[in-house]
């Protein structure tokens, strides 16, 4: 019967839906400091096996190919793009941006993370009333980096390696105040999105590795400059077309497997 | 007269099969390294013939048993290869497959949309299979450095070589079946590692499915299913109209 169809069609057009919310979203977040693309993986469901193939038939030929019967579509995981964005320069000493595979670690609320940290790329960091380096949410940039309540705002020198030093009054040196530092994951496509920006480790990004910027595994520093969004809005929006376009195809799927189902039910007149 | 009715219902239920396997080419229309299904349609014997009780005994036998889907066939045509620039991507340009291995079995697949899992080994979507080398066993990559994959499958770290993706092909459509997830068993057909075609690192097969054509395929198999239908209601008007003949009186 066409209802073989018609479920297979469903999922078909289940599947270009929750596709084009990825796009969406990828959409929604193209001025996102930091943020990284993400793409719908899919794979074809199961088949049903009308008949093997090398069976034999009534003239003893055997089938050289199987008849199988597929079941439609299934969305397999979404899968985060992590190439490096676009760095652009802002000129506010408290920006960061990182050029390489690293991450910022943040210190989260109690609860919401494991250890307690979460990761960023988001390097739009601000000092708060305590003279600590925060996040634009707030959170605590770890390892804790406090400033002297006299710095001089103007002095702030945030070097390649996280390094960070600034003057104060009466002194011509500048003073070193803390060290940024950088964690690594062998999987990062593995991490777990949180929204903010942030992301919280799983078991399959694995522990991070933690380091002072500078080598390949971690990347640079580059202050007074923000990681822009690496979404490309032609690619999304040819993404968005072809979705919707699989979306309508399946729907004529739906459709004449219905005709065919109608035909049915007015055989007998 | 009544024998046309099978003939016909038989008609109906290959174009039903065959919109199956249309609707499910279409549902992955954008399933990555996915091939699609042709659904091969034969003609067929009477009944008595093809359990071999008679061999075109009556003129009735000769006219056959109308049709029925006799296999599909995927159709092992080269899909469009996209760009996307991810580090574990890999789209296969010839007739290759990349074997995968569960651990106990090794699979084919062309969808080569990989990740490093923390172990090193490059997995499946769903996490449930490794890209494997020549002796089944998971290929593993160090866990830093920039890596890139060679046409030919060599993969190098930071310039240095540590392993191969060893492409296999198969030569006979039959030596692979189906089974879904992007995944197709062997079916102890020769595979080879001749001709399997270049690695592009850092890109994606898409789907070989072409809207187009399975949208007039649809259309075909929906006509085709309309005029069996039709030809069902004719014959039953016909068989109606003798059986109000015989009631008339004498």
């Amino acid at each position: 019967m066409g209802l073989t169809a018609l479920f297979s069609a469903a999922t078909g057009m289940k599947a270009q839906e929750i596709n084009q919310d990825i796009i969406a979203n990828n959409i929604a977040n193209v001025n996102t400091t930091g943020f990284k693309k993400v793409r719908a993986n899919f794979q074809d469901l199961l088949y049903q096996r009308l008949s093997p193939s090398g069976a034999v038939d009534s003239d003893n030929n055997r089938t050289p190919s199987e008849t199988v019967v597929g079941l439609g579509v299934q969305l397999v995981n979404t899968q985060r793009d992590f190439g490096q964005g676009r760095l652009e320069q802002t000129g506010k000493p408290t920006d960061v941006a990182i050029e390489g595979p690293g991450f910022f670690q943040i210190q989260l609320p109690e609860g919401v993370a494991r250890g307690g940290y979460g990761y960023s790329r988001d390097g739009s960091f601000i000092i708060d009333a305590d003279g600590q380096l925060v996040t634009g949410q707030g959170y605590k940039v770890l390892p804790n980096i406090t400033f002297p309540t006299d710095y001089l705002p103007d002095t702030l020198d945030i070097a390649a390696d996280g390094t960070i030093s600034v003057g104060v009054p009466g002194s011509t040196a500048l003073q070193q105040v803390g060290q940024l530092e950088l964690a690594y994951f062998t999987n990062p496509e593995g991490l777990q999105s949180i929204g903010q920006n942030l992301y919280i480790e799983t078991d399959a990004s694995g522990s991070p590795t933690t380091g002072t910027p500078g080598t390949s595994a971690l990347g640079t520093l580059n202050q007074g400059h923000l990681e822009s969004s690496n979404v490309e809005l032609v690619e999304e929006l040819v993404k968005m077309i072809l979705t919707q376009r699989a979306f309508e195809l399946n729907s004529q799927s739906i459709k004449t497997a219905d005709e065919m189902l109608q035909v049915v039910t007015t055989l007998r007149r | 007269m009544i024998y046309g009715l099978y003939l016909s219902a038989s008609g109906a239920l290959m174009e039903s099969a065959r919109h199956s396997v249309i609707a499910n080419n279409i549902a992955n229309v954008n399933t990555t390294g996915f091939k699609d299904d042709l659904a091969i349609v034969r003609a067929r014997d009477a009944e008595a013939t093809e359990e071999g009780l008679f061999s075109y005994a009556t003129p009735m036998d000769a006219l056959g048993g109308g049709a029925i889907l006799s296999q599909t066939y995927t159709r092992r045509v080269q899909g469009a290869i996209q760009v996307t620039g991810n580090p574990f991507d890999m789209a296969i340009d010839g007739e290759g497959f990349f074997p995968v291995t569960d651990g106990a079995q090794v699979f084919y697949t062309r969808a080569g949309s990989f990740t490093r899992d923390t172990s090193g080994r490059l997995a499946m979507p769903d996490g449930t299979r490794f890209l494997a080398d020549t002796d089944g066993r998971p290929i593993l990559v160090p866990l830093e450095g920039e890596i890139s994959i060679a046409g030919d499958g060599t993969i190098s770290v930071d310039g240095a070589v540590t392993g191969k993706v060893e492409l296999v092909r198969f030569d006979e459509p039959g030596d692979l079946d189906k089974l879904g997830g992007n995944l197709w068993a062997d079916r102890g057909g020769a595979a080879s590692t001749a001709n399997v075609g270049r690695i592009k690192h850092g890109a994606l097969e898409i789907s070989s499915v072409s809207p187009a054509a399975e949208m007039s395929k649809m259309i075909l198999a929906s006509r085709g299913y309309e005029m069996n239908m039709q030809l069902i209601r004719m014959q039953d008007q016909t068989l109606a109209d003798l059986v109000a003949l015989a009631r008339l009186p004498m």
